[in-house]
């Protein structure tokens, strides 16, 4: 620990000596008497003792937690000798806050001591994050004399981002060959009736449907009629998170609401047995090949913890994402600000390649002022247009674009992407 | 205290003096505590002991056997003054800490006392000492300021 003397030594030692100085000056005793005190706390004081050596043990209830979730952690302090005031503060890193006790406590402690220091820890914003900056003062006799360590004791806490509730997703055009909860175009096995059909050989004798079979045979023809269904097939999605740009303001980001996303979306759609990949499309890219189940889940919320805009001016383009991690029959959901020119260009092409491509566009525009004077006004009225016409042009090759903004639920803006793709549908039959 | 040290001042310009080095002592405390500058701590608690050793010069006389009081009303100012700038901190205390410290200022503050009476019955036992009395009461002095000045150093050693 590092020693050092406080205000009060050069104070105590300044009154001290004008005490003493004024009592020699003006023959008067008395003022010797005022300085006494303040020459007896500094001789006392100051003599060097043993310095302080306390052992601190920093523990947290829980190594992962949810956004909003509050955690508990413990600072359990020991020492051989006594000291007469010990000061922890146990530094909170961003995105985290105290929610219970306080992180800066002040403990007595005496012979073979130990005290066990409790406060709750609420969890505000997802990520990896370390605790462990301990900060230690000691102060000795009368305040003097100060001893100050700063310890390291990592102990780490990923916070995952709490997942939105989504009761539909956006159901993917074409499906893969292992069973899940999705209805496929094709006909097979399945639960969902689909069509009739006449009696073939081989058909089972359970898929004859009577009803029509006995109004085939009123009409003369005396067929069976067998019903085809639609078999419940999985299906492969794959997230691609745009994180070349973030809009931020205040505690809010773009990036944030598009990790939200991105997480509650990989969630819902590996319970629905499909297999699930990541892109993360920026400064780094960043894959997972698509699984399934509940590794898969962790493997990607794992990955969106690490998300983060890193600076890049390199061109980057589809090409260089490795082919197994986009399916050709997989959709492709991306959840994008259409901010970078890179991403948009990424994106389309992507839809030119034929990928079933729908984006959720977390907007950006909650995050930038329109400005005081006229110039700015307009400046952001143009931009607003700029997106809007970005938004026509993704619409006009196929793509339904639903702006997310965080006062909205996700599950509103995956209904926008279903209907788009209902009526595109339609058009096209 | 300054109020009461200019109060009790027999002569009315020490009185007039008193109560202005007090209130300025005031405000300057209050400026420590306000603006967390632990260097006008002393800077306030000097100017109170300004003031009194200003109405022991004027007013003269033989021993004032009020200085021990005096003396650890100081100490206890000064105490109380920089324990509020730790205070400001925003460090959560153990239960019962208050008190601890309370009672150790009051504590202190009754040494002082003890000691000044000791110091003062001392004097006036050595009072018809003459010159070589006088002369040992300087190499005190002298040696207590280097004393501490030697204790300053070591402890400006100790935190390099």
């Amino acid at each position: 620990m590092t020693r050092s003397a406080t205000a009060r030594v050069a104070g105590y030692a300044a009154l001290a000596a004008f005490g003493l100085l004024g009592a020699l000056v003006a023959r008067r005793p008395e003022l010797a008497v005022l300085a006494a005190p303040f020459a007896l706390a500094l001789a006392l004081g100051l003599q060097p003792g043993r310095p302080p050596q306390p052992r601190v043990r920093l523990t947290v209830d829980r190594e992962r937690a949810l956004e909003g979730d509050e955690v508990g952690v413990e600072l359990e302090v020991r020492t051989d000798f006594p000291l007469e005031r010990l000061e922890l503060l146990l530094a909170v890193p961003s995105g985290l806050e105290v929610a219970e006790g306080s992180s800066a406590h002040a403990v007595r402690l005496g012979w073979e001591d130990e005290r066990v220091l409790q406060l709750k820890l609420r969890c505000l914003r997802w990520g990896n994050h370390t605790l462990g900056d301990v900060r230690l003062r000691a102060r000795g006799r009368f305040g003097l004399v100060t001893w100050e360590q700063q310890l390291w004791l990592p102990v780490p806490l990923r916070v995952y981002p709490r997942p939105e509730a989504l009761r539909r997703l956006v159901p993917p055009r074409s499906t893969q060959p292992f069973s899940g909860n999705d209805v496929a175009r094709q006909k097979g096995d399945g639960l969902e009736f689909a069509d009739l059909r006449l009696f073939a050989p081989g058909d089972r004798v359970r898929s004859i449907n009577w009803r029509a079979s006995a109004r085939v045979r009123a009409r003369g023809t005396g067929d069976l009629v067998v019903n085809e269904r639609h078999p419940e097939r999985n299906a492969d999605v794959i997230l691609f998170l745009d994180s070349f740009v973030d809009a931020r303001r205040g505690g809010r980001s773009s990036l944030d609401l598009a990790v939200r996303a991105a997480s509650s979306l990989a969630t819902r759609y590996l319970e629905r047995r499909d297999r699930v990949g990541l892109v993360s499309f920026g400064g780094i890219l960043r894959w997972l090949v698509p699984g399934m189940g509940l590794a898969q889940r962790y493997r990607i919320v794992d990955a969106l913890l690490e998300t983060e805009v890193v600076f890049n001016y390199a061109w980057k383009d589809v090409s260089i994402i490795p082919a197994r991690t986009l399916p050709p029959q997989a959709l492709v959901l991306a959840v994008t600000p259409l901010l970078d020119e890179r991403s948009v260009a990424a994106l389309l092409d992507l839809r030119a390649r034929g990928h079933d491509l729908a984006l959720v566009e977390v907007s950006p525009e909650p995050f930038a002022d329109p400005g005081d004077d006229e110039l700015d006004r307009l400046a952001h009225r143009l931009w607003l247009l700029h997106r809007r016409e970005l938004r026509a042009r993704f619409e006009a090759a196929g793509v339904p674009v639903a702006v997310w903004r965080d006062d909205a639920p996700l599950e509103a803006v995956l209904e926008e992407v279903r209907s788009f793709r209902r009526h595109a549908r339609l058009v096209r039959a | 205290m300054g109020a009461w040290l200019a109060l009790v001042a027999e002569n009315e310009a020490v009185g007039t003096v008193g109560g202005v080095l007090a209130v300025a002592a005031a405000a300057l405390l209050l400026a420590a505590l306000a603006l967390r500058l632990a260097v006008l701590v002393p800077a306030a608690v000097g100017l109170l002991g300004l003031s009194y050793a200003l109405s022991l010069l004027v007013d003269g006389g033989g021993l004032d056997t009020r200085a021990p009081f005096v003396a650890a009303a100081l100490f206890a100012v000064a105490e109380l003054a920089y324990w509020t700038l730790e205070l400001r901190d925003a460090v959560a205390d153990e239960p019962g800490a208050v008190l601890r410290r309370v009672s150790l200022v009051a504590g202190l503050a009754v040494l002082v006392v003890g000691l000044g009476l000791v110091l003062l019955t001392v004097v006036e036992l050595v009072d018809a000492g003459g010159r070589g009395v006088e002369l040992l009461g300087v190499l005190a002095a002298v040696a207590a300021l280097a004393l501490l000045a030697l204790a300053a150093r070591r402890s400006g050693a100790g935190a390099a």
